[in-house]
This record gives structure tokens, sequence and C-alpha cells, in this order.
């Protein structure tokens, strides 16, 4: 026992004694704090937006988008559209992968194959497959050139090409899906160095960079000689973390607890819009909310400046429908703002003098908002009240035109229309709570999907903002804000409205 | 202890951990919530076709009692399946976390048995004196002391103030350490490598201390008592009469006997501290098996979920009866 103690205590001693200096982020090191591991280090085997996070610094795509959400050459240098199904790319010449190796339009083709074509994955499917729908292959046309080939026309797929990362065909096949699962392997300015899992992804400058997007300055290899993704997951140690020293950027800071950072002398808080909208579905098909009149008067009878203030700290923008700012095809409307005794007489108008009854169905994290919202309906002479589900209960009701106002939200990490508007409001879409059915906007969307540019494009979504504004099949709400920490160390980094961290041009200062 | 003794054992555990996946398993189903709607995201791009069609690959719309049984024959044949959310074999994932979740509990109940033993004895020798006290009052501390709010105080008074401590992960990366066992103490040790041993440690400590606080509390309230008892017996009495030094008969007379029921209380509370420090994982980002169950409990991750209690269940089971082993060794009296 005695011999055992001695034993236990000398080796803690020698342990603290030896190990020197602790290991801080050093002046050619950037380390980022993420609230999550990775699922995968395979770019085509996930559907997660921290894992493309950490991924997208060691891969790049045929293309890329700047941070205010232009989509740019990368990978490819240019593209054109030879018919509403056929999309020739034609690639940078020579870009190497990390190996050395050239990459070519046999690995595009391996990788957009991969995506799109059934059990390519250790026997199963993509679960990214549906991002590229209706994409359905490849086909190289010269070692520079590649085709990809459609069952439809697609007017967003360069929307949804950023974040389709290019695998290496000759590796990939080499060391197998497991492997690569583990080993990544790019072109991107960073190469794959170790992962401990759940704690920590490494990675190291990779010196024979082409140098990126021609369109995002500096064009070159990346600052920083090493870029550590640290996995915290409490968002408490997440702070400690940055106010140690120890992280340089942390993601996901609760707007109460941006106070520690911003009463620190060593890191500041810097914001951009999220990707997430936040809304109040109303039933158009059945019931009360059948008369446009009374969800015109439900846009008046919520103060979303309050809700936003309230419960947000002010850290979030009202939007006119249901489109993010950031968004392509943004239609710059005034929103309907807090006037109850407007709401007051149109529901007098519609025939609701004394208001009516009704229940905001919600789940368990966004309760205390739709309490709130039912507080001021209440004041304007609806009375409501608020239940609380679990969704996959709910989901059947709602698709069932069962329920009359339901508390929702939806992430649109493309910032494309195609991506939110026409899955919660196209007739009969898979996000459709409300039941609502335009044709107008039916055919708005058609048209949007068949043409690829994007001015066509956009004049389809303004128009169609136009059309739902004045329709209201929702209270329209606010988009939130990212809050991100971040070390004065850090230099040149803006954080993206995609919530991506790009790290290819961040430099720091000791 | 006969060899038909420890048989017998192995074969009554096999019931129990079949009994334990097929609770999981049903618990785990009827729980609403689906793994495919989960993986791909609210609101994400996909159809409803787009997921069955990935439900039909994983075998999620089979029966429930095939998709059970199926399990079970995979377990059988050393295969735990596929995580559906990060879509690799379940076993590399555990192997992956076992190392940090025991070398943190081992190191977090060693540290509180070089503090709890000692303190337990000496309050027990000399009860109701300032040291008795003290201890009294750190184990009420100890044991009523949330491990989310100790760890991060510890985080705010070590790593933020004074920066000597790391906040979270395992090891800082930049000491070379070549993975062997994946027990980066043992791999530093057998390596020579003695940076990556200090930063090792260095990483240890505060999670150890964090989540040992409870257990050094327990056992130092156990041994205390159990001691005060044997102090009391009659052998005891004789010892010192036969004039052997008190020391003599409080190491080697009293402490052997009064250790039964410690090795008890730790050796169950490994299997409770193997299980139960995803919080203090999650508090210093430590890589261990409790977050991933958790997460895969999240994210319904059926596979991954029943891998890793299927491993507490073993655990807890083996812990078992290490402590029936160690009884025989403590007391001859006990034969199995």
């Amino acid at each position: 026992m005695k011999r055992m103690l001695v034993v236990a205590i000398s080796i803690l001693v020698s342990g603290l004694l030896l190990g020197g200096v602790l290991g801080w982020a050093a002046g050619d090191t950037l380390v980022i704090g993420i609230h999550q591991d990775v699922t995968t280090l395979d770019p085509g085997n996930h559907r997660d937006r921290e894992t493309e996070t950490v991924i997208r610094n060691m891969y790049d795509g045929l293309v890329t988008r700047t941070t205010d959400m232009v989509v740019v050459p990368q990978l490819a240098e240019s593209w054109e559209v030879v018919s509403p199904t056929e999309w020739v790319f034609h690639l940078r010449e020579g870009v190497k992968w990390h190996d050395g190796e050239l990459f070519t339009a046999e690995d595009v083709k391996f990788t957009i194959d991969r995506l799109v074509k059934e059990g390519m994955i250790n026997g199963l499917t993509s679960p990214r497959k549906s991002l590229l729908d209706p994409v359905n292959g490849a086909e190289v046309i010269d070692t520079y050139t590649v085709k990809l080939t459609l069952d439809a026309p697609m007017g967003h797929l360069l929307a949804f090409l950023p974040f389709q990362e290019m695998v290496a065909k000759h590796y990939v096949e080499e060391v197998g899906d497991d492997y690569l699962a583990e080993h990544p392997m790019g072109t991107g300015p960073f190469k794959f160095v170790l992962r401990d899992k759940g704690a920590q992804i490494v990675m190291e400058r990779f010196d024979d960079y082409y140098g990126g997007s021609p369109d995002i300055l500096p064009v070159g290899p990346a600052q920083v000689k090493t870029v550590i993704f640290k996995v915290i997951p409490e968002t408490s140690s997440r702070i400690a973390a940055l106010l140690a020293g120890e992280v340089d950027i942390i993601e996901k800071v609760p707007t109460d607890l941006m106070g520690q950072i911003e009463a620190s002398s060593n890191a500041t808080i810097t914001t951009c819009n999220g990707t997430r909208s936040y809304f109040v579905e109303l039933n158009c098909s059945n019931g009360v909310f059948t008369d446009k009149k009374v969800r015109q008067a439900m846009n008046y009878a919520i103060d979303m400046q309050e809700i936003v203030a309230t419960f947000y700290s002010g850290l979030g923008a009202v939007i006119p429908t249901i489109l993010s700012p950031n968004a392509i095809g943004y239609a710059d409307l005034d929103p309907y703002g807090y006037d109850p005794n407007k709401a007051k007489e149109m529901l007098a108008e519609a025939g609701y003098p004394n208001g009516f009854s009704v229940v905001i169905d919600t789940e368990d994290f966004s309760k205390n908002v739709a309490q709130a919202y039912a507080q001021m309906l209440r004041e304007v002479g609806i009375n409501a009240s608020v239940q609380v589900w679990e969704w996959s209960i709910l989901k059947p009701e709602l698709l069932a035109g069962k329920r009359q106002i339901l508390l929702a939200d939806w992430g649109n990490g493309s910032m494309d229309p195609q991506g939110i508007f026409v899955p919660k409001l196209g007739t009969g879409a898979r996000g459709n709570y409300t039941g609502y059915s335009n044709k107008t906007l039916d055919l708005l969307f058609s048209l949007s999907q068949i043409t690829s540019d994007l001015t066509e494009r956009e004049e389809c979504f303004i128009q169609g903002q136009e059309i739902i504004y004045e329709d209201c099949p929702m209270v329209w709400g606010y988009v939130t804000k990212e809050v991100y920490g971040v070390s004065k160390r850090v230099q040149n980094w803006t954080p993206s409205p995609d919530s991506r961290i790009n790290l290819q041009d961040v430099s720091v200062s000791d | 202890m006969t060899f038909s003794y420890i048989v017998r054992r192995i074969l009554q555990t096999l019931p129990v951990l079949i009994g334990i996946t097929f609770i999981v398993f049903l618990i785990m189903h009827l729980t609403p919530g689906d793994p495919v709607e989960i993986m791909m995201g609210r609101g994400s791009v996909v159809t409803t076709e787009q997921i069955e069609q990935i439900r039909h690959e994983l075998g999620l719309d089979r029966p429930l009692y095939i998709q059970y049984f199926s399990f079970l024959g995979g377990v059988l044949h050393g295969d735990f399946g596929r995580s559906i959310l990060q879509r690799a074999p379940v076993m590399h994932l555990i192997a992956d976390r076992l190392p940090a979740t025991f070398e943190l509990t081992i190191f977090s109940i060693i540290i509180s048995l070089i503090i709890a033993i000692p303190v337990g004895v000496i309050s027990s020798v000399k009860r109701y004196s300032l040291l008795d006290h003290i201890g009294t009052v750190s184990a009420l501390a100890g044991v009523s002391m949330p491990s989310f709010w100790l760890g991060l105080l510890l985080i705010i008074v070590f790593s933020v103030k004074l920066k000597i401590l790391p906040v979270t992960g395992r090891a800082n990366y930049g000491y070379g350490l070549a993975p062997i066992t994946n027990f980066l103490l043992i791999d530093a040790v057998i390596t020579g490598n003695w940076g990556a041993l200090g930063d090792a440690i260095r990483h240890l400590l505060l999670p150890a201390i964090t989540l040992g606080s409870y257990m050094a509390a327990l056992t130092m309230r156990v041994t205390r008592s159990s001691m005060l008892e044997v102090l009391s017996r009659d052998y005891i009495r004789t010892a010192l009469a036969k004039g052997l030094s008190h020391k003599v008969v409080i190491l080697k007379h009293a402490m052997r006997n009064a250790l039964v029921p410690t090795v008890t209380v730790v050796t169950l509370n490994i299997g409770i501290l193997l299980g139960g420090n995803m919080i203090v994982e999650s508090v210093f980002g430590w890589p261990g098996l409790g977050r991933l169950v958790i997460n895969a409990v999240y994210t319904r991750d059926y596979p991954l979920v029943q891998g890793v209690v299927l491993i507490y269940a073993l655990t807890y089971v083996v812990m078992n009866f290490i402590a029936d082993l160690l009884y025989a060794a403590l007391n001859p009296k006990v034969r199995f």
C-alpha cells in the first residue's frame, strides 16, 4: 500500500515537473473550439453542418462561396449550361492532391457518381444524394473537362455545389471507404494530420496549394501552419477555453453569456446572420385562417421586434417574408410591423370583432416564445393557448391539416430559396404544413428550376415573395444571429452566414 | 475458488447481458424519433421517399424482432453493426473511446483512494479531532457538490485565472506520442516520452478530481466507519495487549479487515463512474464513452447505443466478479 502510494505520488509530481511549457495556442497555430465532433471525415457520407465546417478546410469543391454568399469558381475555372440537363465544367489545371497527384476530370466523375448513384459507399447510398437531386452522374470529356448530367433541369445546381467536396479517385479506390473516413486526402489549403475522436482534429498547411478561388483574396497557401479544431461540447467550458487563451475562435455563444467575453481583455464578440428563419405557420386549408384578412391581422398582432429583443438580446433581424436577407433573390419589402389596433380592426372586418379561440402548437425548446405570442394575441382579442408537442407525434397531425397555428423554423444552409421557399410554400411540398397553395407561385418555382440564369431566378423569387407577402400564409418572423467569440490575436476572419469556418486566409498575431 | 465457480459465474452473466440488450433495444425503439430523419436534419433537402430508401438500406424497415435477432446474431459473431449517423463500425467507435474513459476512471479512483483511505483511517483513529472534523466536512462537500459545478469552478481557478492546467481535451498536439495502447499514460511511459506524460497528466488532473470527488467522499466515510467498528473488536485489543505497536495493529490487523466494505464500495462505483461520467466528459471535452453514448441516444443511433450499453454492462459484471475475488483475497474466511 505504502509503496503504491509513493509510486503514484512520484508519477504525479514527475509528470507535472517534466511537462514543461503548456501547449497554449502559439503564433503559427490557430485553434477553433467547436461544439460537437464531426460524424466522419468522408465528405460524401454525412449530412452534418459541423462536419462540413471542418472538412471544407481540407477539401475544395468545384465552386465555393464568398462570405456574401456569392458562388465563385474554385476547382472549376468556368462552366457552361449546354442544355438544361447538361452542365459542363472546365477544371483548373495543375491542382495537386495532398499526395502530389494531379486533380483531373476523373476525380470529379468519381466524386459525383459516388454521391448520386445508389450503394456507392460501403454498399450504402450517400446521404448527400438528395442535395444533388436530380443530378444522375458525370461524364469525363477530357482530362480537364467534365459534364454533369441531370434527369431534370436544376436551376439551383450552383447553390448546392459549394459543399460537395471533391475526393481523389486513385486514393479512395486504393484505401477504401472506411479508411477515407478516418484519413481524408483532398486538394484543400490544409492537409490532415490526426484526429483524436471526440477531442480534436489537427491539420497542417498544404504548401503546394494552388491558392484557392481567384475571387477570394488573398490567393495562395494558408496563412497559419497548423489548425486544430477542438471539440468542446459544454458552452461554459468553450468560453473558458477562449478566455484562457487555449482556443482562438469559438462558435455558438449564447446571447446571455456574451458579456463574459466582452468583459475580457483578450477576446471579442463577432456576429453574423444565421441560416435559420423563424416564423408562425397558419393553417390555410381549413378553419379561421382560410380568410386572408385574418392572416394579415395576425401579422400586425405580433411584435417580432420585441421577441428578438427579449429572447435573443436583440441579436436578430425581423424579415418581411421567409427568406434571410443574405439569401439570393431576397426581396427588400417592409416587414408588417406591430400594430395591434389595425389587427383588431381587420379582425372585426373579417367578422371576428370578439376574436376566436386558437391553440399554438410548439415543441418544448420554443415554448417560452410561444407563450409570448399567445399573450400578444390575447391583447388583440384572440383567445390563444399553447400546446407543447413531441415532433414525431405533431408532424402527421400537421400534414393532415388538423392543427391551426405552428411555431416553426427552417434552416437553409444553401442560402438559395430552393432550400426553404420552395419546400415550405410550394403546393404539397414536403415542408408545407400550412396547406398553402398558389398556382402563380408554383409556376414561378417551376420557372426558377428550369432556368440557370441567376438574374432570372432571382426575379422569379422576388415576384414569389411579393405574392406571399400579400397572402400571409405565415406570420413572418426573423432570422437570428450566430454569435462567435474571437481572440484578439485572430486576423482577417469574417464569420459566414452559412455558418462555415474557412481558415485559409486567417492569420494570428502575438 | 474453483474453476467450476468461475465457469458458473460466467454462465450466469449471459442471461443478464441478453436481458440488458433486449431492454435497451425495446426502450430505444419505443422512444419517439427516427434516426434517419435526425441524420438528415430537420428542414433539409430530402424527400420522404429518399428517407424511406435510406431506412430500407439500413434495415430499419424490417419488423422489430427481426432487427433484434439480427443484432444479437451479429454480436455473437463479434459484429456490433454500423453506426447510423457516423456510418462506421460500432466496434471501432467504441475502441477509440474506451481507453480515454478507462484512463480517466482509473486515474480518478487512484486520486480519490490516495486521499480517502489515509484520511478515513486517521479520522477513525483520531476520532473527533480537528482532522476528523475537516474530513467530515470535506466528505459532505464532496458528496453534495454537483460535478458540473465543481468542474467549472476548477476550470475558472486553474485554467482561466492561474493558467496552469488546460481546460479541455486529453492531450495537446505536438508531443509526437506514438499510439500503442491508446492509454496515453502507458504509451508515454513505454516510449519514454516524458513531455507527453506530463501533458497527459495535466489534462487528467481536473477531470479526475471532479469525477473522483464523490468517490473520495464516499470511500472516506465508509473507511472511517468500518475502521471504527474493527478498532472496537476484541482481537485488536488482544493485539495491543500483546504489546504490538499501534502502527502495526492499525495497518496490519485493523486495516486489512476494515477494507472489505471499502472494496465493495470502490468496485461497484467503478461501474457507476464508467457509466456516469458523461457530465465530466462534456465539461472537460474528454473524448470518452459517456459522450459517445449520450450523442447516440439523442440521435437515436440504435446500433451504437446497444453496443456501448453492452460494454457498460459487461464492465459492471466484471467489476462485480473482481469484487468477489478481492473479498477472498482480503478475508481468507470467504471461500467460493
